[in-house]
């Protein structure tokens, strides 16, 4: 009987909890409608601690604009474009506030490796599985003209679509693991508040740089320093900051 | 010699700011003409004891550049002097007439230094060669700092010999943001006195340093490396006539700058809530650079801070707007030099607003809190604010309105399935799932079409069969026939065997039958021409025999030979 009702009790539970998430959005976005800002921002952050959404973490965002901080907005449409990088809104906002912030560094990685990330970005995750399977069929498609027809001229093309195709497979698995790495290895991070950047974690290390709220870092190392990391700008510039002045996206 | 000189004619005194007691000096005062008359006799201080002079000396020089003449030439009074006890004098000036006219020289100051107590030291020699004969002093302005506030450090080299090079290095400093003053790469060196021996000094250099962290911090020794040259006695007489008598050995000396200690103390708490981290003597200054403030149009507003302090860590100043103006982030024009007393000149930042509807508004006064480090408080300026009247612009055009990047788009309220969130999307079942479901369907339509193929091609066999079959049976009749020598049915039969085969192997309906149907059908399938008009040719060679037996001149074996071979040709070709 304790068992039944202890079983009973986790179903509700979990059940109520369901519940919960699933109003909270509407409620963020009910609050957001009348102006009430920090209000929906509160609900938006509770319903982010269960469950993340990119529409959550876009609307937060905006939330967030609205309140003038840029910072946690720019984080906010970092996330979402992580989840989401094909969606032509969180790119536009994503943008606007990119520009707002201070403290644009040049990126030096090269034009290869850049070309590559943002053709990686330009659909998202279920959009690349999409052509994955797109590929997929194409390639299977083709594989049967080539092996029941007796057409010489259909066959060649037949031989080449079954290459093309495997090669959109490869292709949309490719850019949906590279997205995938980045939202399983989160190693970027946006600066809340103005800080010094060091040379070393010690005391009385040098300072190289300052960075203002809004640079966007890349955590370099996983040495644990008390309360200090290692960071690369994204000019390549290496450097110490205080953890508690980043938020990882 | 058409050329006047055009310069006015001067009188100048020429002296060395600091000399040392007992050791004799020239005092000379220049004219710079020669037709020069009557010195004064100047009346120097009683201390003073003229060994010599004055002693007039002419000097006239000529010249011509690019074709032009020019002459210059001047008079040069020279006393060699001697000054008896330590103290500072006024060397009093002098007149003289040139052309009639009565001209003053300045007069200037000397400094005399005692003359050293060791009476007349040996000058070092390489063996002798000490840090009391060539050291570098170290100076802080200050001791004790704030952070922030800039501290001078000054290295000064002392020598008593013939000092040639001299380098070291300032290391990496931390708790410290180090810039150097640039001095001269040429050093003078002057007299003074240190401990009561009279060196050569000259300022080596200066640092302006900024203290990033409080606590007692160290600058640590330096060590210089210097080469020092001594002349080398030589009694040899050849030698001396033939190198002159110049000979000199260099010597390498490492000399170590002290370390010096400066207590940085922290900025008194409680740091004011809008603290710009300056720290300085600052001030700061707002104005509106346009003459006509329109909607949609830039309006240019300059902020400078100036003064003495760490100008390059001051962020830039915070508009407080109202939400019709877009304000751009400031650019930065760096005026300032640094000197000893810290970066000096100003920043300015050059705001981009553009207001976005007509009327009277305020520009707020921007408030800016330093540190003042010479009453140690914490000091806030002010700008004044300003009114403005935006007056009606330009409109927008729409592209510019799409570009203008106004706002931000509106959020998604679209409704979403929260309860798989963040497994579906990281997750890979699905995606396999995805792939094996389309390859099940590949897989089925694959053994669709292979059963579908292999039907088709049981087909084939057993109309080949059919065909096979239908058309020995008629040739057998027509072989029957042939022996019963009636050659209107055995033509028949021929003409019905190759009929039976042709529609049965080329699955042509008897309906549908025609000589036509079966050639077009067989160049379809790519036969041989010459094998179609074979068949062709006896096909009408039977059809005529029917209506004309007679006319035949062929064998009846012949043709059924060549019915029979046509046949099998058939086979071959037709897989």
């Amino acid at each position: 009987m304790r068992k039944v009702l202890f079983l009973v009790l986790i179903i509700l539970s979990h059940h109520l909890c369901v519940a919960n998430v699933d109003g909270l959005k509407e409620r963020g976005d009910s609050l957001y409608r009348v102006g009430q800002f920090s209000e929906a921002i509160s609900v938006y952050e509770t319903l982010l601690k269960q469950k993340f959404h990119a529409d959550v973490y876009y609307n937060l965002g905006n939330a967030y604009y609205r309140e003038k901080d840029m910072a946690h907005a720019l984080l906010n449409y970092e996330r979402a474009y992580l989840l989401n990088p094909s969606n032509q809104d969180v790119r536009y906002n994503l943008s606007l506030v990119r520009n707002k912030t201070a403290g644009q560094v040049n990126r030096s990685s090269s034009f290869l490796k850049d070309w590559m990330h943002s053709v990686a970005y330009e659909l998202n995750i279920q959009q690349w599985n999409m052509v994955a399977y797109g590929g997929l069929a194409v390639a299977i498609v083709a594989f049967l003209c080539f092996y029941f027809d007796d057409r010489v001229w259909l066959r060649k093309a037949a031989f080449g679509a079954v290459a093309v195709g495997l090669l959109i497979v490869l292709l949309g698995n490719v850019c949906r693991e590279h997205q995938k790495y980045y939202i399983c290895n989160r190693t970027d991070a946006i600066v809340m508040q103005t800080v010094e950047m060091k040379d070393s974690p010690e005391a009385d290390a040098r300072t190289i740089a300052v960075l203002h709220e809004g640079a966007k870092v890349r955590q370099k190392s996983l040495i644990k320093k008390p309360q200090m990391i290692k960071i690369a700008l994204p000019d390549g510039k290496e450097g110490w900051i205080p953890s508690h002045a980043v938020e990882f996206i | 010699m058409g050329t006047l000189s055009a310069q006015q004619p001067s009188l100048r005194l020429t002296a060395p700011a600091r000399v040392v007691c007992g050791e004799e000096f020239k005092i000379q005062y220049v004219v710079n003409t020669s037709d020069a008359a009557d010195l004064s006799e100047p009346k120097f201080p009683s201390a003073f004891n003229v060994l010599y002079g004055p002693s007039r000396s002419v000097m006239s020089s000529y010249q011509i550049i690019n074709g032009k003449q020019s002459s210059s030439s001047s008079v040069t009074y020279t006393y060699l002097v001697s000054i008896e006890k330590a103290g500072t004098y006024t060397v009093p000036a002098a007149t003289a007439k040139v052309k009639g006219k009565q001209i003053a020289s300045n007069s200037m100051h000397i400094t005399a230094l005692p003359a050293e107590k060791e009476s007349k030291a040996q000058p070092a020699t390489p063996q002798t060669l000490s840090g009391k004969d060539l050291f570098i002093q170290v100076n802080a302005n200050k001791a004790q700092v704030y952070e922030q506030e800039p501290v001078v450090l000054t290295y000064k080299v002392y020598t008593r010999v013939n000092l040639r090079q001299l380098g070291g290095k300032m290391p990496d400093l931390k708790g410290f943001l180090v810039q150097e003053v640039p001095v001269p790469q040429q050093k003078t060196f002057r007299v003074e006195n240190y401990n009561g021996r009279n060196y050569q000094s000259a300022l080596w250099s200066q640092y302006v340093m900024f203290p990033q962290q409080s606590g007692k911090l160290v600058i640590p020794s330096i060590k210089f490396e210097g080469l020092v040259e001594f002349p080398v006695a030589n009694d040899d007489f050849f030698d001396n006539f033939f190198d002159g008598g110049g000979n000199y050995t260099q010597v390498k000396k490492v000399l170590n700058a002290p370390s010096v200690t400066i207590n940085v103390k922290k900025l008194p708490l409680p740091k004011p809530q809008n603290f710009s981290g300056a720290v300085g003597r600052l001030d700061i200054a707002a104005r509106v650079l346009n003459k006509d403030i329109k909607t949609n149009e830039n309006l240019n507003f300059r902020v400078s801070i100036s003064g003495v302090g760490n100008m390059k860590l001051i962020q830039a100043p915070k508009l407080n707007l109202s939400p019709d103006f877009d304000v751009y982030n400031p650019s930065v024009t760096n005026n300032t030099k640094l000197t000893a007393e810290g970066i000096k000149g100003s920043m300015v930042y050059d705001y981009i607003i553009i207001p976005k509807k007509e009327g009277d508004y305020e520009i707020p006064a921007i408030e800016f809190v330093y540190f003042d480090s010479e009453s140690k408080t914490y000091v806030t300026k002010r700008t004044k604010a300003q009114n403005i009247h935006v007056a009606k612009g330009r409109e927008l055009t729409l592209e510019e309105q799409s570009l203008g990047r106004q706002d931000i788009r509106d959020i998604h309220s679209r409704r979403i399935d929260l309860r798989d969130v963040g497994e579906s999307t990281t997750s890979g079942n699905s995606v396999w799932g995805g792939y094996l479901i389309i390859l099940l369907l590949g897989c089925g339509a694959f053994g669709f079409l292979l059963r579908r193929r292999r039907n088709g091609q049981n087909e084939n066999i057993q109309m080949r069969k059919r065909a096979n079959k239908t058309s020995q049976r008629y040739l057998k009749s027509a072989r029957k026939q042939m022996k019963h020598g009636n050659k209107v049915l055995f033509y028949q039969e021929i003409s019905n065997a190759l009929r039976a085969y042709a529609s049965n192997r080329l699955s042509i309906p008897m309906s549908e039958y025609t000589l036509e149907r079966v050639c077009a059908v067989l160049s379809e399938r790519s036969v041989p021409e010459s094998l179609t008009d074979e068949f062709r040719n006896l096909v009408s060679l039977c059809e005529y025999i029917r209506y004309a037996p007679e006319s035949v001149s062929r064998n009846a074996g012949e043709i059924y030979a060549e019915a029979e071979k046509l046949i099998s040709n058939f086979e071959d070709v037709l897989k």
